[in-house]
């Protein structure tokens, strides 16, 4: 299932600064158009924090880090670990070509647990990302989805996109893209009630030398929960030298990335 | 000396969280109490956990975790672990640890039968922590990653460490083992206890390995250790008529013996049950032949009884599924637990479900163990809540059905409190 598919490609897409058409577009135009501009990053390593929001306004901020890597057939493995404050300090997700395998290391424990089946739905560490949003990577995949281009702002084309999977918790995501630089500005899920339960937002994103832009801050809002989460990336590299073997039940277990 | 040992604790846990100077020192503290139902007692204390981790390369790491206790009847420190970590060291294909150290064998979530390197002490209950705590044992642990799917691991122990079973608690098991074979109750026994621990050094190690990695979409590892049982077992029974007041008075000389383990474990999706997970661990113990040589009291022909012979298994076998409203359940079929070897091994099965609320703060959660033996239960209930990341508050009640001498009824009724900060 993938049901955040379109937040971690957005994470870890970069996209093209251009112009574009307006006028006559399809979504699958614009998906085009969104591809087209990605970056060559095939792999990348990011600090930053996540800032967790309980319902009653309570802050915690985690450090985290990140590295992810394309894989020649196209998908993506990462890392993800905390890295402060103590309560969660190395606990550390790996995700292997689109979450095909998860795990999950345990420092107090010193254990490695597989995370399959329905654990992929249970909340990553006191966030509001699942496992399995943590591990959908490897983009959007338009089989998965019926899409259609319901409107258009001033700033950005709206998407309806309804997924194909029976077992989707979402009924439907309408997402925005920015007209100008063909980045996903904004996604709302909807339960299967059609109640609006979930938004995504992006809070910040940065242009580059070469054109592109990536992003540095977005949010996950749970409306139902009133608890929020926000990412933001303050280091980033790209294209840098990982082994072979990084990604690994070996490299999560050390003590420092 | 506990109010000494109070005062050490409240100032080592206000200068860690203070002073920038051990600001490098992590750690927990933990306030623990427990009412035990049957008997009306109160229990309390105190512990804080310290880590200090260090690199010293970017390959070798050190590290020092403490338990600082105030508790009756423990030790007021213990170590947890102090070690020395490689990773990629001393070659690229290889990482080790060595020292005072832990080495988690097993795929199940409780009583793994293949876990069997550190000893473990015995639980006063079926709280938080039940089964899952473990004294650390000095060993060098190797790595080699000779593929990128798959791993050897040697394990080498120059030293034996037992599990630490009160002597109080011994000396009743011991009693209620030895009575029935004088026709008398075990209130009738007084035990005297000595200990024979194996011979391990250097050049007698115990030693483990095992091998990991991947079959399709399951993890699994096979392992072996050669080593000894961490429960004692008596070897000789010196019988005698009591002087004091009981009726028999038995003198006990307790040994370890010698234990071969032969290990299977796993963990991943099998598709024939969409949405579970499985973990399981099974082990074949191959004991060395022990009997109990008993010396009835006057002059009686001494007699011998058989403890340990055949080789049996040990199986820990669960499945875990989160339903459509979070809730986490999981199943564990056990035949065997940590403190049955031989004969005595008999099959339980525990069912454990917990939700977290939506805002990630509260968690309730039910255990509950049956034993297929003699029908006995043991039920907890209970609720964590998470104030904020650092704090913990866990509150558990637990209910035991079955005679005190039953496989599960022994373990009581009891309420317990548990309270931790994450430093």
């Amino acid at each position: 299932m993938k049901k955040l598919l379109l937040f971690v490609a957005l994470i870890f897409l970069a996209v093209g600064v251009c112009a574009a058409s307006a006028s006559a577009l399809t979504a699958d135009d614009i998906f085009d158009e969104m591809e087209e501009r990605q970056s060559e990053v095939t792999t990348s390593r990011s600090r930053g924090s996540l800032l967790v929001v309980d319902a009653r306004g309570r802050e915690e901020l985690r450090e985290v880090i990140m590295y992810s890597r394309e894989e020649d057939d196209g998908t993506v493995s990462t890392i993800f670990r905390f890295l402060s404050p103590a309560s969660v300090r190395n606990i550390t997700l790996l995700s292997l070509e689109d979450g095909d395998q998860i795990n999950l290391y345990m420092p107090a424990y010193r254990r490695v647990r597989r995370i399959a089946g329905s654990g992929r739905q249970e909340t990553f560490a006191g966030t509001n990302f699942t496992y399995e949003d943590m591990s959908d990577i490897g983009g959007f995949e338009r089989e998965d989805y019926e899409y259609e281009l319901i409107d258009e702002d001033e700033e950005n084309y709206i998407i309806e996109i309804v997924p194909l999977d029976p077992d989707s918790q979402y009924s439907r995501q309408v997402m925005k893209v920015d007209k100008n630089l063909f980045f996903v500005n904004q996604i709302d899920f909807y339960d299967l009630e059609e109640t609006l339960w979930r938004v995504l937002e992006v809070l910040e994103v940065e242009e580059m030398d070469d054109g592109t832009v990536r992003f540095r801050e977005i949010s996950m809002s749970d409306l139902k929960d009133n608890t929020r989460s926000d990412l933001k990336l303050e280091e980033i590299e790209e294209n840098i030298d990982l082994p072979a073997n990084f990604f690994s039940v070996r490299t999560i277990q050390r003590p420092e990335l | 000396m506990k109010n000494v040992l109070l005062s050490i604790l409240v100032v080592f846990s206000v200068l860690c969280v203070s002073l920038p100077a051990v600001a490098l020192i992590t750690g927990e503290a933990r306030l623990d109490t427990s009412w035990d139902l049957d008997s009306g007692e109160l229990d309390y204390g105190l512990e804080l956990d310290l880590e200090y981790h260090t690199s010293i390369s970017d390959r070798l790491w050190a590290g020092v975790e403490l338990t600082l206790r105030y508790r009756e009847d423990t030790d007021p420190v213990r170590i947890r672990e102090i070690f020395l970590e490689g990773f990629q060291a001393p070659w690229d294909e290889t990482d080790f640890r060595l020292g005072y150290i832990k080495i988690p064998w097993g795929a199940s979530d409780m009583l793994s039968p293949v876990d069997v390197i550190n000893p473990i002490p015995m639980s006063p209950g079926i709280g938080e922590g039940f089964m899952g705590e473990k004294i650390p044992v000095p060993a060098i642990q190797f790595e080699w990653y000779h593929t990128f799917d798959w791993s050897i691991e040697l394990v080498y122990q120059p030293d034996f460490t037992p599990n630490f079973i009160p002597e109080p608690l011994q000396r009743g098991m011991l009693a209620s083992q030895l009575a029935p074979l004088f026709g008398v109750s075990s209130a009738d026994f007084v035990v005297g206890l000595d200990y024979l621990e194996p011979e391990v050094s250097f050049d007698r190690p115990l030693w483990g390995v095992r091998t990991r990695g991947h079959i399709g979409s399951v993890d699994v590892a096979l392992s072996y250790h050669d080593g000894y049982y961490l429960n004692p077992f008596p070897s000789r029974v010196d019988v005698m008529v009591g002087d004091m007041g009981e009726m028999f008075h038995a003198d006990v000389l307790m040994g370890y013996p010698r234990r071969r383990m032969l290990g299977l474990e796993f963990q991943g999706e099998l598709r024939a049950l969409p949405g579970a997970t499985f973990r399981g661990d099974v082990a074949l113990f191959i004991p060395e032949h022990w009997s109990m040589t008993v010396v009835p009291p006057n002059k009686a022909e001494s007699f011998e009884e058989d403890i340990l012979r055949d080789p049996y298994w040990k199986v820990a076998l669960g499945v875990d599924y989160t339903t459509d409203d979070n809730i986490y359940l999981n199943m564990i079929y056990a035949l065997g637990t940590p403190f049955e070897e031989g004969d005595d091994v008999s099959s339980y099965l525990f069912l454990q479900a917990e939700r977290e609320s939506s805002d990630g703060r509260w968690k309730p959660f039910i255990t509950s163990g049956l034993s297929f033996a003699d029908g006995s239960m043991v039920n907890a209930l209970g609720v964590s809540y998470m104030p904020d990341l650092d704090w913990n508050i866990t509150l558990t009640a637990s209910f035991a059905s079955g005679p005190p001498d039953s496989k599960l009824g022994g373990i009581g009724d009891g309420i317990f409190l548990t309270a931790s900060y994450v430093f």
